[in-house]
């Protein structure tokens, strides 16, 4: 990944995590569901803005230097918190980091809104973790097959009227 | 290239036919969103552990008749006949039963190790097979909605999806309630019940993303034991007094509610309850990206695969209706008057 000790490189790019991740954008917030670790998620308004521009494929630098100018901000405190809010996205698995031979599509021109610059964050939620744990394996019968600790043991091989 | 989910899968259903051929079959025919779902047992043993909650969708068996999906059902406790041994190992188990290398866009494969049940689809002679070692493997709250991961995968290439909620309704339109595990899901459809409205389940329904419309799989009711209490006529017809300490209390409405069971209803809008500790009841407007966060986790965290397919038709559907949050007071008279007063809005 390119990162510059524990904060990543401005010029790093990313895109969603396609294998596992899928998200749903919605006029006020975008939904993420990361299929793979039970967690999912919500970004508000100016979060999901944020996170588009992230996963379009855009560098750090460029949604910094692009929300600067929408919301007139200073460029450098913007791209203090975009690495932030990335770096939030990269330990909750929902980004990769882009390949870097792969085109990004242009930036749109920047629209300022008048409203003030918010640091984006993303909504963790966690207590769907557990439907993903791994059952352990106590026994296995004869024939390979697990058994359950506490069912007591049947035996297939004989016949219904043969007990 | 070796299709080893295929090899299993005519491995498991060789194996049921000899199973067949050993005890004899009961064929049993169900109405399941209009199609005709053929559920054939292996013996007599899983019959009584796995219909009572789908009595209600019972039809005559037509031989006849196009079936959409069979279902082939045996243990080898009473049959006689071994399951071959899986041929897969202890590290290919993955979450939600799903088994590593045994899953392919045709083929599925579910078993969770801690809980013992075999399910295995092939989509494309939509043919299943459903395995436990024993009657006794089967954990009580499978009879509460049994073969809701075939159902589940059989719903995968279409616009319907079994969904982690309930529905309740008048006159053929309904709102599909929903929510997290103890999130008031269930007591909210119970009120409505004992209200008088009509019931089409508390815990999984069928919804067609489509045509906006819900269907009852199961005619269970489940209750918190701590909560039967509040559900007085209710407590007396549960099905299992004498297990509360271990399982939810258990109500088979077929038998003691006919007629409020529904086979399916219009839906006119999603609620998310939320238990306020006040005692009067009320609405409040919900974000679909809210109504999506209270359904879509928690039915795409309990089925195996299809999740992309299932958030997508999740979202799909809380887009194209109305969406609220039910301010669920502790008065349940108010909370089925708040609900059926949306209903007939």
């Amino acid at each position: 990944m390119a990162e510059t000790g524990s904060r990543i490189a401005p010029d790093a790019r990313f895109v969603l995590s396609a294998k596992d991740v899928v998200a749903e954008t919605f006029p006020d917030e975008t939904v993420a569901v990361n299929l793979a670790t039970g967690r999912y998620y919500s970004l508000d308004l100016p979060s999901a803005v944020a996170f588009e521009l992230v996963t379009a494929g855009h560098s750090i630098a460029e949604v910094a230097t692009h929300l600067a100018a929408v919301h007139g901000a200073d460029a450098d405190v913007v791209e203090g918190a975009i690495a932030t809010f990335v770096q939030q996205l990269v330990e909750q698995e929902l980004v990769v980091v882009a390949d870097p031979a792969a085109p990004s599509s242009p930036l749109p021109p920047p629209t300022p809104t008048g409203e003030a610059f918010r640091p984006p964050t993303v909504a963790v939620y966690s207590d769907m973790e557990d439907l993903l744990l791994l059952d352990p394996i106590h026994d296995v019968d004869e024939t390979g097959w697990p058994v359950r600790a506490d069912v007591p043991a049947a035996d297939p091989g004989h016949a219904p009227d043969d007990s | 290239m070796t299709d080893a989910a295929l090899a299993f899968f005519d491995s498991a259903y060789e194996t049921f036919a000899r199973a067949a051929a050993a005890a004899g079959v009961l064929a049993v025919d169900l109405c399941i969103a209009g199609e005709r779902v053929r559920l054939r047992f292996a013996g007599p043993a899983l019959a009584p552990v796995l219909l009572p909650a789908l009595e209600h969708l019972r039809v005559p068996v037509d031989p006849d008749a196009t079936v959409a999906l069979t279902v082939a059902v045996f243990d080898s406790a009473t049959t006689g006949v071994r399951m071959p041994p899986p041929p897969w190992t202890a590290a290919d188990y993955r979450p939600k039963g799903e088994i590593a290398g045994f899953g392919t866009e045709r083929v599925h494969t579910s078993f969770e190790p801690g809980i013992g049940v075999l399910q295995t689809f092939d989509a494309q002679r939509r043919l299943a097979v459903y395995w436990v070692a024993a009657p006794a493997v089967v954990p009580w709250w499978e009879p509460t909605f049994p073969f809701r991961v075939l159902l589940h995968w059989w719903c995968a290439p279409t616009t319907r999806q079994p969904a982690h909620a309930g529905a309740v309704g008048r006159e053929g339109r309904g709102v599909l309630i929903t929510g997290p595990s103890g999130s008031g899901k269930s007591t909210t459809a119970l009120a409505c019940l004992e209200a008088g409205l009509d019931y089409a389940g508390d815990d999984y329904v069928l919804v067609d993303v489509e045509q906006l419309r819900v269907y009852c799989l199961y005619s269970t009711a489940k209750l918190e034991p701590a909560n039967t209490d509040r559900f007085p006529e209710l407590r007396a017809l549960v099905a299992n007094p004498d297990r509360l300490r271990e399982e939810k209390a258990i109500v088979y409405l077929r038998e003691h509610r006919p007629d409020q069971l529904v086979p399916e209803l219009a839906l006119r809008a999603v609620l998310v309850p939320e238990v306020t500790g006040r005692r009067e009841s009320s609405l409040a407007p919900l974000a679909p990206s809210a109504a999506l966060q209270a359904l879509a986790p928690t039915t795409t965290f309990h089925l195996p695969g299809y999740g992309r397919e299932v958030f997508a038709k999740l979202s799909r559907l809380v887009r194209a209706v109305p969406c609220h949050r039910l301010l669920a007071g502790t008065d349940l008279s108010g909370v089925a008057a708040t609900v059926d007063t949306l209903v007939r809005a």
